[in-house]
């Protein structure tokens, strides 16, 4: 196999996170509801909402992904590999799967959640679900363009260890 | 310092920061502007929502600019603006800038930007064709000018996606906060 290599952009990581919680902020800025249940699922769906763009596009200017099969576990490889390591600069750490379409992918040290350190506090649990929900529409979104309908969710073991679980519809 | 002397510095410090994937941050950019746009019926709404949005990550991004950056502070305005568009602007976007435009009284300055990040692969539809996509670097560079004592405006004049050849920011120095002001800024 062949092909020229993706030629890659960049920008500080710093930057891309500052704009995430920027995100975030727009998520639960046109929120309304004063139930704060009801407002967390909205803010919630939102977020997962713009992961899932984010997602969906990604995929459709991955040239690799021209060379993939339709079989949903080699999809799902792809995206533990390839677009883990483009979004979260190294792969899933491990991918099971019940072959009756249920996969969990662990990631051990999730790039995402590193930045939060230490930190317990309301407001970094709350970020971290914030960041777990837009990787959720991220991987939903990447899934959905490869042909595959599904819901994500995920769960934190402990920070930053965590599961993302893809129930295939 | 020379110009060369800045890009050279932009460079290291280029090399000092971590980086992410570029379509990552377009797009997240993209989906949020997109949420805008739908929470929103004005656009100038809009235009100015994205401006706060960049200068609350300007007035955080400029500590670690200061941090990396390896440089000694800068002489005035003018050279801050060879700093900003050689240095700053490819630490954080991984692109350079160039300073052109200045008016006689060394307060007004345009950065022409070839190649936008934040834009990449993005078209706009016509109806939105009087949104400042971008508009969040004006926001970024007024918060951290401010950060090192320079109060700023800054506008998007030209922009690709709107049909211009460049990407262009006007940026004009409205004072200069510091506790000696000089007479020329003086508010009355």
């Amino acid at each position: 196999m062949s092909g020229a290599p993706e030629i890659e952009s960049s920008v500080a990581e710093s930057f891309f996170e500052l704009l995430m919680f920027e995100a975030f902020r727009v998520a639960k800025d046109s929120v309304s509801s004063e139930d704060p249940e009801a407002r967390a699922q909205l803010v919630k769906g939102r977020i997962e909402a713009m992961g899932f763009d984010v997602g969906y596009r990604k995929i459709e200017r991955s040239a690799s992904v021209k060379l993939l099969g339709r079989h949903p576990l080699e999809l799902i490889k792809f995206v533990c590999k390839d677009l883990w390591l483009s979004l979260f600069q190294k792969q899933a750490d491990r991918l099971q799967t019940n072959h009756r379409g249920m996969f969990v992918l662990n990631d051990g040290n999730f790039h995402w959640l590193k930045r939060l350190g230490k930190r317990r506090d309301p407001s970094a649990l709350e970020l971290s679900e914030h960041i777990l929900d837009f990787a959720c529409g991220i991987l939903r979104g990447a899934l959905t363009n490869l042909g595959i309908q599904s819901a994500v969710y995920a769960e934190i073991k402990e920070i930053p260890s965590c599961t993302f679980t893809v129930k295939v519809k | 310092m020379s110009a060369r002397s800045h890009a050279r510095a932009g460079d290291v410090a280029w090399g000092r920061m971590t980086k992410v994937n570029g379509e990552l941050f377009a797009l997240t950019y993209g989906a949020m502007v997109k949420r805008l746009l739908e929470d929103h019926s004005e656009i100038d709404e809009v235009n100015e929502h994205l401006e706060k949005m960049g200068y609350n990550i300007g007035i955080r991004l400029v500590d670690e600019f200061l941090a990396k950056s390896g440089l000694p502070p800068c002489s005035g305005f003018v050279e801050t603006a060879e700093v900003v568009a050689k240095v700053a602007f490819r630490m954080f976007l991984g692109v350079t800038a160039d300073v052109t435009g200045w008016n006689p009284e060394g307060t007004v300055f345009s950065l022409l930007l070839a190649d936008n990040p934040l834009a990449e692969f993005v078209e706009l539809p016509r109806q939105y064709r009087t949104l400042s996509y971008s508009n969040i670097l004006c926001g970024v560079l007024r918060g951290a000018l401010e950060m090192i004592q320079y109060r700023v405006e800054v506008q998007f004049v030209r922009d690709v996606l709107r049909g211009d050849d460049v990407n262009e920011l006007r940026v004009e120095l409205k004072e200069i906060m510091n506790e000696e002001m000089s007479e020329e800024y003086k508010e009355d």
